[in-house]
């Protein structure tokens, strides 16, 4: 089963929204920035010897905010979760956000056993979109330093066209004469940045709202 | 040997440390803490690979070598050690006001 949701940022909802089809009899198999992938919890297969029986809170899903710099660093991190009864689910090494699934009973129901440790993560997300934010802002002012003599361009339109006596032409010719140098004019007028701009500065927004908003629930949670 | 800046410990922080007298992994530490405390404190997941990178950050703990290439190994270093000891002294100093007080 997929289900879809707009990318969370608040952590503790997104496990409650998780959590509500984990109780439902699914588990969660993998997750693709909104794609959520379940699976009936009937395909399970054994992870351990002589497992017990799960209980009711069996494959609940937790997330942990981390990334690592080398494989071995990822892997003895995945190990300590999964020795503490943590399966991990999905998340890369570069990424952030890691979701476990609970798999042994023994296990306690929360990854986190004290709301310091628990708010950290939201310290962690609102560094890891800085970051991000950091190198799409140089891009940013770089572009629009680049863009000001396309801005005089804008309003002197007619002498991009580089033809003689183009504009003196009428009718049919002009049009033709007048199609054929638009794309070079384009190409001069620097105007081609533009929609580079645009998705650039969709970029550096997205960075700074995650960021601001995680540094925010980080400070509400740390206080909880 | 400084060090005033890391005490007072959190009771996590003391157990930890304590535990890791000896070399042993992450999920080894939970289990001694839980051991340790007769199963009052409980660290989870989460909590305990926080507690370790902060623990290496300030040095009190360190890698040591692992045969096992899935599991890193730590254990308390020299000013782990000695941070444990000021902070017994100290909290043995407070048990005798307690006492004093007939507490």
């Amino acid at each position: 089963m997929r289900k879809y949701h707009f990318p969370f940022i608040d952590l503790d909802r997104e496990e409650i929204w998780i959590n509500r089809y984990i109780r439902q009899g699914w588990r969660l198999k993998d997750v693709n920035l909104f794609i959520y992938e379940f699976i009936p919890k009937e395909t399970h297969t054994r992870l351990k010897e002589n497992e017990v029986p799960p209980d009711e809170n069996a494959f609940l899903v937790r997330c942990d905010v981390h990334k690592f710099d080398t494989d071995p660093d990822f892997e003895n991190y995945r190990t300590m979760f999964l020795d503490a009864g943590w399966k991990h689910i999905s998340g890369y090494k570069e990424d952030n956000v890691q979701y476990f699934e609970r798999i042994s009973p023994y296990a306690s129901e929360e990854l986190f056993s004290d709301t310091v440790s628990k708010s950290n993560r939201y310290l962690r997300l609102a560094k890891y979109w800085s970051c991000m934010l950091l190198p799409q802002l140089a891009v940013f002012f770089a572009s629009i330093h680049l863009m000001r003599s396309s801005i005089w361009n804008l309003f002197h339109l007619r002498e991009l066209f580089y033809s003689p006596g183009l504009w003196e032409l009428t009718g049919l010719s002009f049009w033709a004469a007048f199609l054929r140098e638009t794309p070079s004019a384009m190409l001069f007028s620097g105007l081609l940045v533009l929609p580079y701009i645009l998705l650039n500065s969709l970029f550096v927004i997205t960075d700074a709202v995650c960021a601001a908003r995680s540094y925010q629930l980080y400070c509400k949670k740390k206080k909880a | 040997m400084n060090t005033n800046k890391h005490l007072p410990l959190t009771e996590t922080t003391f157990y930890i440390l304590t535990a890791l007298l000896s070399p042993g992994h992450g999920y080894y530490v939970m289990q001694r803490v839980e051991e340790l405390s007769l199963g009052r404190v409980r660290i989870a997941a989460g909590t305990m690979y926080g507690a370790i990178e902060n623990l290496l950050l300030q040095n009190l703990i360190a890698p040591v070598p692992s045969p096992d290439k899935r599991r890193k190994l730590y254990q308390t270093t020299e000013l782990g050690r000695h941070v444990l000891s000021s902070e017994a002294e100290r909290l043995r100093y407070l048990v005798s006001i307690a006492d004093r007080f007939g507490l």
